[in-house]
């Protein structure tokens, strides 16, 4: 076989073999499904539509067809049904510490209390 | 489900019945200056303010929002070359400016994330304001009084952190621009409400 039958059968082959390299593209609305069973009840998620939609919530209930969240929010909103073909990334969060969140608490406090201090101080400069 | 119908699935962040208005007080350091004096040399001043707001959300991003706010006096100097008859060189006359700034704002604010315990915020709007300056001219002292009012662009950005669902502390700076540049510089915090 010379060097130019050769290319040739190279690319032949690779043309019409299949693509067994590349992983078979499964259902999403199947792999969140898999996914919110295996997360438990209670669980704080990441959730981002395919609207682009994003918030934090919590897992209550992972149905057949759709996941079952309350929205974490400021104002109490109602547990809503979110259809898993609605859904374009889902993660679980991770339980903030409490020194991490002491600690946040307490540089917050210090510097609202600085800045409180710097506007008195050059309110008075005259 | 179709890709309308995907395109228009979302969850509700706001309950129906959420406030629409807030409110709040707050005390803020003012600096600033009067481009319209003239002046070869001109200073700025910094003074005290306080204020409130009131707001009302369109939607929720959106806020209209009018303030008002009074300052303290504060001071800054100017000096004027002018001609001395009969010498050749000029004289030099510095001024020291006392002023109060009593402003009334209408801005349009977008309100970032929705229903959040943080919320950070631009605004832009108009401010008109009424400057008083009590003017001490040297070398021979004599005060006067000037009370301008403008009308002036402003923008600003800050942000809400609330303490609970209804309550929250507030900063933001603010910048008001004349034609020579920022004419203004407030940095305000306060707390409100909404209602």
């Amino acid at each position: 076989m010379t060097h130019h039958r050769l290319v040739l059968f190279v690319l032949l082959v690779t043309l019409v073999s299949p693509r067994a390299s590349r992983a078979d593209p499964l259902d999403t609305a199947d792999a969140w499904r898999s996914l919110a069973s295996r997360i438990d009840a209670g669980s704080q998620v990441n959730v981002q539509l395919r609207s682009g939609q994003r918030f934090r919530a919590v897992l209550v209930e992972a149905e057949a067809d759709a996941i079952v969240l309350l929205p974490k929010t400021r104002l109490a909103v109602p547990v809503q049904k979110v259809r898993y073909e609605e859904i374009a990334a889902l993660e679980r969060r991770e339980a903030v510490t409490g020194v991490g969140k002491t600690v946040a608490i307490g540089v917050a406090a210090g510097a609202a209390a600085f800045l409180g201090m710097l506007l008195i101080v050059l309110g008075t400069i005259d | 489900m179709t890709p309308l119908a995907l395109a228009l699935a979302a969850v509700l962040l706001t309950p129906p019945d959420s406030p629409r208005w807030d409110a709040a007080g707050q005390v803020a350091w003012l600096s600033g200056t009067q481009p319209s004096t003239p002046a070869d040399f001109r200073g700025w001043f910094d003074a005290a303010t306080i204020g409130a707001t009131a707001g009302f959300y369109i939607s929720p991003h959106l806020k209209v929002e009018g303030g008002i706010d009074t300052s303290t006096r504060g001071t800054f100097y100017t000096t004027e070359r002018r001609p001395l008859p009969g010498s050749p060189f000029p004289m030099f006359v510095s001024s020291q400016h006392a002023v109060a700034v009593r402003t009334v704002s209408a801005v349009a604010a977008y309100q970032f994330f929705e229903n959040t315990w943080v919320h950070p915020f631009v605004s832009g709007g108009a401010e008109l304001a009424r400057a008083d300056d009590r003017i001490e001219t040297l070398p021979d002292p004599h005060a006067t009084s000037v009370t301008a009012t403008t009308v002036r662009p402003t923008l600003g950005g800050g942000a809400k952190f609330y303490v609970s669902p209804r309550a929250f502390v507030r900063t933001d700076a603010r910048w008001t621009f004349d034609r020579s540049g920022v004419a203004r510089v407030s940095w305000r915090g306060g707390i409100g409400f909404d209602f």
